[in-house]
């Protein structure tokens, strides 16, 4: 059997190479072919993208992408007001050739989170079509060619991790350090997030702009100076769920049920923080590991005697929680969800089930805000059947934000980034999910909302405004009581 | 057959110019490649190399398909981690604690599996691999849970940061050396014979006096002290571990790896895990399907040759040494070309390869096998 003829073998090795081959250019076929209408037709670059003193312009140009108007990309580069406004790098620029500054952008493109990696990638471009990009394709790992911030070209990196730290590392790695990534974009989960600020914080000349790792630490206990979050972590996700259960719904004694890591950690904490304070006990904390199928010894756990259930968990646990739930114990108790359970991006599977389930989180479908409609919009033009989620949001939120402040600065990120990091700290927006400014750690201070699942969607129960990273506690008491884990805070 | 005298002489003279060769190629690396590459790729692969060196190790001279070497490389990072950060201990008393709990959890595993084969060895030490995952996901007073260790530094030799790459490289290739040559070393004794014996005949190894279950748990704690130091090396290099880097996705890497490279050398892993590594870095470049690639150059490789890409090599030198007219019997030519191992243990590609019923057959009938494949000059160990 081993003296395998050389012809056969090679004979293998041939039509194995064609059906890769065959299959890689398939994928791009695929992928150029089906390039959506809207997003071949540059969109005009925002004008009001560069207010930093609140959010009144930014109405506009948020309802400029949907006006659809196609203008030649290049245009877009000889708007004034970048190098009007600080941008003196500008006439050096155009008279050689310009360097073009890279944007990286990660997120879990494999592994368990793989869709969301997908909703992720969304909003990066469609930040990135606004400053006239080209989609190259449809495909996740498709680019978008031809953006221009104050004529400076604005390239597109995307690197994908599996969820894990490790890989989240390799893969910004090589952006940073292979295709000389100046800003970066992500990633998607809390962990992903600790170990980046790590990396991030050895190469102060390079920004990280975070997506949705909802990690508290990323901000709150020893920041990075290059390390920017324009949105709420697990705990601001969660924040006046506690003051509802107690004062609205009357609960007095819960029991809580969720995934045993930080980022339910957070939920968990910033709901017992506000409930316990006001007189409220904590009957079980129940920790499940990730990714658990059975729940039963979970569920027969809560104690009969409780007035609600908090649940925080993602993905598949939710709804296997649920469906399980409801099975032992007929739905006797009624259950409070966490951010992620009933996002938009999941809701559908768990259905009519989701309907009325409360929870607080940074995405309604409802706000109201003429921002939130045309973002929608925008988005199902580019990606038809896309609704906005946390994922699409957050990226966009993100990477939109680091191009205003680079507009700011006329694309000019000599001194290590210094003016851009600058500028990018006093971003202050009206984003599709409400107005946001950043603290002194470049936290995000945003609006949530408490919101309760109707018809499939997220209706407002109350907008809770600029909610910070202390959930309105004292901060250093807050900081000093240390990070939420299993048993911390102590209550009841 | 020639004067063994002759023959070992020409192995020793292999051994050095191939030490010699590893010296250069360690001296030159780093002034050809950018930082990039010598971290992500060299010491990336080298560390990998290590791992999979012993899982090589394992699968290669012993027979035992092992899927609980990342378990056994988890311990080692954790432990290092666990004393460094949480004990405060000094760097290098922690390297040698997690150096030694390397073979100490091989030996574990061992015990725990030392009368499991084939398939159920497989299961077993898929178990305990499981079972080190979840125990570092759950057990946070120890291990932190999911989020794990971050933020860990390497430590300063003679005043030499290992933070820095060069020196990173440099102790990391020292160490594959010394992995590789202990190795050798090892298989070069009767210790190295009895794990053959193991992998070929189990039962005519009992019945020589050996205890299959002994030499089955020292071959598990012997691979321990590589798969420990590459979860030592790893740490350094990621600067952190937590369940994902010791989690199935990592184990089935691992095994990528070695089936890749190929068991016939323990050389073998590190071609695997530099050919692994260049894919994972390289293969988005160039289209959206990047596992679709990976998978399918794994079945190329698998495929193609039996032994991974150093079958392949191997197939390719002997060709070549015959083309130039340097080897004059053709005909045993291609049998020698593929090692010394083969040549004392022929079913061994059998053994190896996927088909559980050929390795029944070639335990039961070796002789059989071994005329079959017109092999002449096998001589029983």
């Amino acid at each position: 059997m081993r003296n395998l003829g050389a012809g056969r073998s090679w004979r293998i090795l041939a039509a194995l190479a064609a059906v890769v081959v065959l299959a890689a250019s398939c994928g791009d076929d695929d992928s150029t072919a089906d390039t959506p209408s809207a997003g071949t037709e540059p969109v005009e670059a925002p004008a009001g993208a560069t207010d930093t003193d609140g959010g009144t312009d930014a109405d506009d140009s948020m309802e400029e992408p949907s006006a659809g108007d196609a203008e030649a990309s290049s245009d877009d580069s000889s708007d004034g007001s970048a190098s009007d406004e600080g941008g003196s790098s500008d006439d050096a620029g155009t008279a050689e050739a310009i360097e073009p500054i890279t944007i990286g952008a990660i997120s879990t493109l494999d592994g368990p989170f793989a869709a969301l990696g997908d909703f992720s990638m969304h909003g990066v471009k469609l930040a990135l079509l606004e400053y006239g990009g080209t989609l190259d394709g449809d495909a996740t790992r498709d680019t978008v060619t031809g953006a221009e911030v104050a004529g400076v070209p604005i390239e597109l990196v995307i690197e994908g991790s599996d969820a894990t730290p490790d890989v989240a590392v390799e893969a910004t790695r090589r952006m940073v350090e292979q295709d000389g990534a100046n800003i970066v974009i992500g990633p998607l989960s809390g962990d992903e997030g600790l170990a980046l600020k790590d990396y991030i914080r050895e190469h102060p000349d390079v920004t990280l702009v975070n997506g949705t790792s909802a990690s508290q630490d990323l901000t709150l206990r020893d920041p990075s100076p290059n390390v920017f979050r324009f949105g709420g972590d697990g705990a601001m996700w969660t924040f006046g769920v506690g003051t509802y259960a107690y004062e609205e719904l009357g609960h007095r004694r819960i029991a809580t049920v969720a995934e045993d890591y930080s980022y339910p950690y957070d939920q968990v904490g910033a709901v017992l923080t506000e409930f316990c304070a006001l007189g409220g006990t904590v009957a079980e904390r129940i920790w499940v590991p990730l990714g658990t199928q059975d729940y039963s010894s979970f569920v027969a756990q809560i104690p009969d005697d409780v007035d609600a259930v908090f649940f925080a968990m993602g993905g598949t646990d939710a709804i296997n929680f649920v469906k399980q739930y409801d099975e032992f114990t007929g739905q006797a108790i009624p259950l409070i969800a966490g951010p992620t359970a009933v996002d938009q991006s999941v809701l559908n599977e768990l259905g009519s089930r989701a309907e009325g389930l409360i929870s607080s989180g940074p995405v309604v479908d409802d706000s109201g805000l003429a921002e939130f409609d045309a973002f929608a919009e925008y988005l199902d033009d580019v990606f038809p059947g896309q609704t906005p989620n946390i994922f699409n949001v957050y990226y966009y939120v993100a990477t939109r934000s680091a191009l205003q402040a680079l507009e700011e600065v006329g694309g000019d990120l000599s001194d290590g980034s210094a003016a851009f990091q600058a500028a990018l700290a006093q971003q202050s927006w009206t984003t599709p999910i409400g107005p946001v400014v950043l603290d002194d750690n470049r936290q995000a201070v945003v609006d949530m909302y408490l919101r309760r699942v109707t018809d499939g969607a997220q209706a407002t129960i109350e907008t809770l405004p600029l909610v910070n990273a202390t959930l309105g506690f004292d901060r250093d008491a807050y900081i000093a009581q240390g990070s939420f884990s299993r048993d911390n805070p102590s209550c009841g | 057959m020639e004067s063994s005298v002759h023959s070992k002489m020409s192995a020793r003279s292999r051994a050095l110019a191939l030490l010699a060769a590893a010296a250069a190629a360690i001296a030159v690396v780093p002034a050809l490649v950018s930082d990039f590459v010598l971290l992500q790729i060299a010491i990336k692969s080298l560390w990998l190399g290590i791992a999979g060196a012993s899982l090589a190790f394992l699968i290669g001279q012993a027979g035992l398909i092992s899927l609980a070497q990342t378990a056994v490389f988890g311990v080692s990072g954790y432990v290092m981690a666990i004393l460094v950060l949480d004990h405060g201990w000094g760097e290098w008393f922690a390297v040698a604690v997690a150096a030694a709990a390397g073979p100490i959890a091989g030996l574990i595993v061992g015990v725990i599996s030392r009368r499991a084969a084939g398939l159920y060895l497989m299961m077993l030490t898929l178990a305990i691999g499981v079972f080190v995952f979840f125990f570092a996901q759950q057990y946070q007073p120890i291990t932190r849970g999911h989020t794990g260790f971050n933020g860990f530094d390497a430590p300063t030799l003679f005043g030499i940061d290992l933070n820095d790459r060069r020196p990173l490289f440099y102790v990391t290739a020292v160490v594959a050396v010394a992995v590789v040559a202990g190795f050798r070393y090892v298989m070069a004794t009767p210790a190295g014979l009895a794990y053959r014996g193991l992998r070929d005949n189990p039962k005519r190894l009992q019945a020589l006096g050996y205890s299959t279950e002994a030499t089955t748990v020292s071959a598990f704690a012997v691979s321990g002290f590589a798969a420990g130091a590459g979860g030592v090396i790893s740490v350094w290099y990621n600067g952190a571990i937590s369940p994902g880097s010791i989690d199935l996705t990592r184990t089935i890497e691992l095994l990528i790896v070695v089936m890749i490279g190929g068991t016939l050398r323990i050389e073998g892993a590190f071609l695997g895990a530099l050919a692994v590594t260049l894919l994972q870095n390289y293969v988005s470049d160039f289209t959206n399907r990047t596992e679709t690639l990976v998978g399918a150059v794994f079945m190329v490789v698998v495929l193609v040759s039996r032994q991974g890409l150093t079958g392949i090599l191997l197939g390719l030198g002997s060709r070549a040494q015959r083309a130039l007219g340097w080897v004059r019997s053709r005909d045993s030519t291609l049998d020698r070309s593929v090692t010394d191992d083969s040549r004392r243990s022929p079913e061994h590609a059998s053994r190896t390869g996927q088909h559980a019923p050929s390795q029944q057959q070639a335990r039961r009938l070796p002789c059989e096998t071994l005329e079959r494949d017109g092999r002449g000059e096998y001589s029983p160990p």
